[in-house]
């Protein structure tokens, strides 16, 4: 037992500082989310008009906005769906594109072309505005949002995963195992995911980064997330107004975003670097 | 180490490179790892030398420590001297001047050693360019003028080559202007690492003659590094031999050839296939090159080595004289001296013509394997046009026979072998597998060409990139007779049995593929194909990215295959002397078409077909094997006539 643990304290040695740093940033990040409502020391939508963007003091620890409220715990608050949307649409990009990058690179033919297409189509479009038009229009809020990024962002993970499988749709062992006869689903799904996971895992990565600086975009110009939630792109734009008395309140949003956002691309990078390093050792 | 004294002995000549001590160690993440150590060498003025080894054993990073081009995470101790001067310890920005000027290097891969977006001619100026006299003083007009005498000197006439690109030039060529451009600021040293491996038979043989022509004429020091010893031994006049990062033997490659003093070199010359002859029971080291950290304080061979004895193990064997400018590491010669004598050994084999003869009387009365008839298979390339990959095959294959199938990169072979197990479908023609039409695998239901694939099976060649990475043996065979309808109870019985016939142990059973030597990958793979019980496998260059011991001993395991177990094997290659050792038939095929077929012997003594003649002359071999050779063609010629 004692010795498991050792080896996997020597393990962690192995780990670089910043792979450490952003794996500890996201796991704050997501126990704030969790516990937000109980260990934010006010209450995020409470708005006290006696104390308006107000700089930091020991009571509220980044000062307030522009109408009083608390601006710490409003950075905790908005945690939540700063995860929670770029999650989902990494993970939607993720599901979509294992079935039908994979199928597409791997059977190539009608299916294939019929694919492609379709995300040609969707890259044609033009993104963000895009989402600006139908989150604007449909007045959907923080899920319609979700779901137009979440379309917009799987042509490229539908891309990426077609590619690898048509690599590795050539390499011998495959076509061992088509000669061998071992069914398509099976090859597709036993053989050539486990291969490619590095790639999905970094591909999740990048994704999630891009989304929630997208759905923080979307925010700071007033779509997505209804108005007075805690909402990090939306207390970015709403912080400007206190911009000279308390900087706190649109800087501390954006320095959540990047620091977030940053800390998953990191781990992605390492977790692929890591793989495909023990992968290409002969 | 050997004292300079006696290093100096090696040679008459007056020393251009001299090596000494040479240590080079690779700081990994998890380890450091020594590569090669107490590694001495030395190439005189107007010497070829030549540095043979398998794969592991660190001659191409001896190659790179000379040319002072190791990667950041390895680091070198010794010393290295060129012409006199010390570049051991010299500053990279000084040692960039020797490169090229002094010393250059010759890579393996004319594919990837070209800038694609350069002509041939830029290629060769941009080297000649980075002499400053040249630039301020020869005019375009002139510089032009340089650059095709230089293509004529690699032995291209065609002016029209220097302003073509290197997608537009076949891999000889591009080798040719590779050489030329390493050539163009007229270097002392020339090393050439594996120069002609990544190119076909006829090819390898005009870059070796034209090397050789080069090195005399230009008077300059060549080293060749290679894996084969029959390359080294028609290139070379010494060979020094490396074994897991040590030097083992040193001596004049016709000693070294006739009367090795090494066991491994030994091993080596025995396990190389014969062109002339079949042996019968086919030479093999068993394992593989261990690493060097491994084998510290003990012979590197003694693994290996029949004649291993405590000595062997005790403490590392040191080079030591043996004869004129003959160097051995081994600690037993003395007493094994006489074991070693290579002449002795072929001797003892019986005639190879009563040897192995196959029975083909009994044979062609069966009903055939497969029987492929009038196959054509034509590609549509990227730029839209036709091409015609087979034109036009005829080919039978008998139970229990095994039928070659030879011929130049681009002639075929490959694509018709893929035909066979439905990887690819032929335009037109038939392909009939155990009296089944197995033409088109996607135009029969699920059913039938499940019984068609338990049929035919294909083993490739990169053993590397014919295992899923991330399955282990037992999951991988376990998972082929799962689809093929064994029940669960019997498989672990099964999945033993097949790891026995390929001479694997079972406890290899939980390793991934990545812990495993590219021999013991290609046995998985056999074993793959076996567990099928297939009627026929196709061997698709199955042993050509191998070392020389080890591709002994797989072609021993196909034989065996072919046997005991009586499947039939369709061997694709493209080198003849494995072919001689394997083949009861043969086939060449040139641009698609069978241009000579019959009996191995037939085939290879007596070849009928000038491609087939051009084929088997192009083989390398020896100054005293020419000499046999050339008697040969001429009895050849008299008898055409």
């Amino acid at each position: 037992m004692i010795t498991l643990f050792w080896s996997q304290i020597k393990k962690l040695k192995e780990i670089p500082a910043s792979v450490l740093l952003a794996s500890v940033t996201i796991l704050l990040f997501c126990f704030a989310a969790i516990t937000a409502k109980f260990i934010s020391p006010i209450d995020p939508m409470e708005q006290n008009l006696f104390a308006v963007s107000q700089s930091s003091s020991d009571i509220y620890w980044l000062g307030t906005d522009e109408l009083g409220r608390d601006v710490f715990s409003r950075l905790l608050a908005g945690s939540r769906g700063a995860i929670i949307g770029p999650f989902l649409i990494a993970l939607s990009g993720l599901i979509v594109s294992v079935i039908l990058g994979i199928l597409a690179g791997y059977r190539g033919g009608a299916l294939d072309n019929l694919v492609m297409r379709g995300v040609d189509f969707i890259v044609a479009l033009p993104g963000l505005l895009l989402a600006i038009v139908v989150v604007s229009v449909t007045e959907g809020g923080y899920w319609m949002a979700l779901l137009v990024l979440s379309v917009l962002n799987v042509q490229g993970d539908i891309r990426i995963v077609r590619g690898v499988t048509l690599e590795q749709r050539k390499l011998p062992y495959i076509e061992s195992l088509r000669v061998v006869g071992v069914p398509r689903r099976r090859i597709m799904y036993k053989h050539i995911v486990p291969n490619i996971s590095p790639i999905l895992i970094a591909n999740f990565a990048t994704d999630f980064a891009g989304a929630l600086v997208a759905l923080s975009g979307l925010a700071f110009l007033g779509l997505g997330s209804q108005p007075g939630t805690p909402d990090w792109g939306r207390m970015l734009a709403d912080g400007q107004a206190s911009l000279f008395t308390n900087y706190w309140a649109a800087v501390s949003p954006a320095i959540a975003i990047v620091l977030l956002a940053v800390s998953v691309n990191l781990i992605g990078d390492w977790v692929y670097d890591f793989y495909t390093k023990k992968s290409l050792q002969r | 180490m050997i004292n300079a004294d006696l290093s100096e002995e090696l040679i008459s000549l007056e020393p251009l490179l001299k090596v000494s001590g040479l240590k080079v160690t690779h700081f990994g993440a998890e380890q450091k790892r020594t590569i090669f150590a107490n590694v001495d060498l030395i190439v005189g003025k107007g010497e070829t030398v030549g540095i043979v080894g398998e794969s592991g054993s660190g001659k191409s990073l001896l190659t790179k420590t000379i040319m002072r081009m190791l990667p950041t995470y390895m680091t070198h101790e010794g010393k290295i001297e060129l012409d006199g001067q010390d570049i051991s310890s010299l500053a990279i920005g000084k040692v960039h001047n020797l490169r090229g000027s002094q010393m250059t290097l010759l890579f393996q891969d004319p594919f990837t050693m070209l800038n694609p977006v350069l002509t041939a001619g830029d290629h060769i100026l941009e080297a000649l360019r980075a002499n400053r006299k040249f630039r301020n003083e020869v005019s375009k007009k002139d510089a032009k003028r340089v650059v095709l005498e230089r293509l004529l000197e690699v032995g291209i006439h065609d002016s029209a080559v220097a302003s073509r690109f290197p997608f537009q030039l076949s891999g000889g060529m591009r080798q040719r202007i590779a050489l030329a451009t390493a050539l163009a600021r007229d270097p002392k040293l020339l090393i050439a690492d594996e120069p002609s491996t990544a190119l076909d038979n006829t090819t390898q043989a005009e870059i070796l003659a034209l090397l050789k022509k080069v090195q005399e004429s230009r008077q300059m020091g060549l080293i060749l590094v290679t894996h084969d010893l029959r390359v080294a031994f028609a290139v070379c006049d010494r060979i020094y031999v490396l074994y897991a990062g040590s030097i083992v033997e040193v001596g004049p490659s016709a000693e070294l050839e006739k009367a090795p003093l090494h066991p491994y070199t030994h091993g080596l010359l025995l396990s190389e296939p014969s062109i002339d002859r079949r042996i019968e029971v086919l030479t093999s080291i068993p394992g593989s090159v261990p690493l060097f950290d491994n084998v510290l304080d003990q012979c590197a061979f003694a693994q290996r080595c029949d004649w291993q004895k405590e000595e062997c193990v005790g403490s590392t064997p040191q080079l030591k004289n043996v004869g004129e400018g003959h160097m051995s590491s081994c600690v037993r010669l003395q007493e094994i001296k006489n074991d070693l004598r290579v002449d002795k050994i072929f001797r003892k084999t019986s005639d190879p013509q009563i040897l192995n003869q196959p029975n083909l009387g009994i044979l062609s009365k069966l009903m055939p394997v497969l029987s492929i008839e009038n196959v054509k298979k034509t590609f549509i390339n990227s730029q839209n046009r036709k091409v015609e990959a087979i034109q036009n095959v005829t080919l039978e294959i008998a139970p229990s026979q095994c039928v070659a199938l030879v011929g130049e990169s681009g002639s075929g072979k490959t694509t018709l072998g893929r035909c066979v197990v439905g990887l690819e479908t032929p335009t037109s023609g038939s392909i009939e597998l155990d009296g089944l039409l197995a033409t088109n695998y996607n135009s029969i239901n699920g059913e039938a060409r499940a019984i068609l694939r338990k049929k035919a099976q294909i083993v490739f060649q990169d053993p590397y990139s014919s295992l899923d990475p991330k399955q282990t043996i037992n999951n991988c065979l376990n998972e082929v007779l799962q689809v093929n309808g064994v029940s669960k109870n019997l498989r672990s019985a099964r999945v033993d049995v097949l790891l026995e016939q390929v001479g694997l142990p079972t406890s290899y059973k939980e390793r991934l593929p990545e812990s495993l030597s590219g021999g013991e990958r290609q046995r998985v793979a056999i074993a793959r194909a076996l567990a099928v019980e297939p009627k026929l496998i196709v061997c698709d260059e199955a042993v050509s990215a191998l070392d020389v011991s080890v591709q002994s001993q797989i072609l021993s395991l196909l034989r065996k295959i072919q046997k005991d177990m009586g499947i039939s094997l369709l061997f694709i290659s493209h080198d003849l002397a494995v072919v001689r050792q394997i083949a009861d038939k043969v086939y060449v095929m040139q641009n698609g078409l069978i241009v000579e077929s019959g009996d191995v012997d037939d085939v290879l003594s007596r070849p009928q077909n000038e491609f087939t003649r051009k084929l088997l002359s192009s083989v390398p071999s020896s100054a005293s094997h020419l000499a046999e050779k050339k008697s040969m063609s001429t009895s050849q010629k008299n008898r055409n006539i």
